[in-house]
């Protein structure tokens, strides 16, 4: 197979044009974050990126499957692609729940992708992918994304600050009164804010979709429970080489310079 | 105004997804910043640098060259130490999706910044 990459303008008219003619390989995007899309006879079957949490996280970190299954399943020498399926084999998971769990993760790789402009993109062979059954129309991510960028802003500018900020656990958070008619879902998720953590960063500790997670922050913000983080400073100590100091100033000051002490 | 050093660790955890935490210390384990919240840089500090010494040795008895950096890949996560010339070191704890290509290309400027900053300390 040694067709030429189609000319697109952009990432969404490439995966078009590779739907039209039916191809099957992998696009390698390029920029923060970039990722692999992989193509399978022109559909869409699956998204890796650093900005949105794979089937794998999802599966791990929300406990669904145990590190141990995870690990057996790995050890059963199959090839890494069918992971996925030799847990459906093992009965530790549903077929139909492994493909859902595909999709959403691919529905929102995509929807993270779509928040910032690629550098370049790059077409090679097919890469190994962990298959989950999901094969999606690229047509049907574009429209996805489109609504999923309007539901949380109305303007991708807007939606991409926002999946950049570190939200911050506002004063009314604490109060016990204002928390108590919140879902057990958007408490979590009011723990896991720090001010330091993107909403990206959230979705990879709690193991859910950015996109939902983007959503859930959207409502605690509007409730008043988050603001944007404040900033702190610190001072640093000297890394300069350290020699014993001469007889001459050596003299015992033990209020001066205490030792560096462990706290716990 | 930002201590310089605080800053370039806050912009490493701006500029590529996923790092968590970093903690700078010197080799004989004591911290210098730290852009950390969950763990407890001391500890990170002291345990990074007895990591990265064992680094070395392990390099010297493989015979495979000078160690450039140290990764522990974890189930949720990866922590990996950077040496920081030959005074300090560089620990950042990422997440399991962490940007790797960023991450690579970000390091080699990051830990030069940071040598130039350090060696200004001569007492």
């Amino acid at each position: 197979m040694s067709q030429e990459t189609p000319a697109a303008r952009n990432i969404p008219a490439l995966l078009a044009a590779l739907h039209a003619e039916k191809r099957s390989g992998a696009v390698l995007v390029s920029g923060t974050p970039g990722g692999v899309i992989h193509v399978r006879d022109g559909m869409v079957v699956g998204m890796e990126t650093p900005g949105a949490p794979g089937v794998e996280v999802l599966l791990l970190k929300s406990h669904r499957i145990t590190e141990d299954d995870w690990t057996a399943a790995r050890a059963t020498g199959t090839d890494p692609a069918r992971l996925g399926l030799e847990l459906v084999a093992q009965g530790l998971l549903g077929a139909r729940e492994l493909e859902v769990i595909g999709q959403a993760a691919l529905f929102d790789a995509a929807f993270a992708l779509a928040l910032t402009s690629p550098d370049g993109w790059e077409m090679t062979a097919p890469r190994p992918l962990l298959d989950t059954g999901a094969a999606i129309p690229p047509d049907r991510l574009v429209t996805e994304n489109t609504r999923r960028i309007r539901l949380l802003s109305n303007e991708r500018g807007a939606t991409a600050r926002f999946a950049r900020d570190r939200p911050d656990p506002a004063p009314a958070a604490r109060d016990p009164q204002r928390t108590a008619r919140l879902s057990p879902r958007h408490r979590t998720l009011l723990t896991a804010a720090d001010g330091r953590r993107t909403p990206r960063d959230i979705a990879f500790t709690l193991g859910r979709g950015l996109f939902a997670v983007m959503l859930d922050l959207r409502d605690l913000l509007a409730l008043g429970l988050l603001q944007s983080p404040s900033v702190t400073l610190a001072g640093r100590p000297s890394t300069a080489p350290r020699t014993p100091l001469s007889a001459s100033t050596a003299t015992p000051q033990p209020s001066a310079t205490p030792l560096p002490r462990r706290k716990p | 105004m930002n201590d310089p050093v605080q800053d370039i660790l806050v912009s490493l955890r701006d500029r590529v997804m996923g790092v968590s935490e970093t903690v700078l210390a010197t080799v004989d384990g004591l911290v210098v910043a730290a852009d950390a919240d969950k763990t407890h840089p001391e500890s990170m500090a002291a345990l990074a640098a007895a990591a990265i010494s064992l680094g070395h040795r392990l390099a010297d008895q493989a015979t495979t060259g000078t160690l450039r950096q140290l990764t522990a890949q974890c189930s949720a996560g990866h922590v990996i130490v950077t040496a920081v010339g030959n005074r300090a070191l560089l620990a950042v704890v990422t997440d399991e999706g962490v940007d790797g290509l960023a991450f690579d290309r970000e390091i080699p400027t990051v830990v030069d910044d940071l040598k130039k900053i350090l060696a200004q300390d001569t007492a």
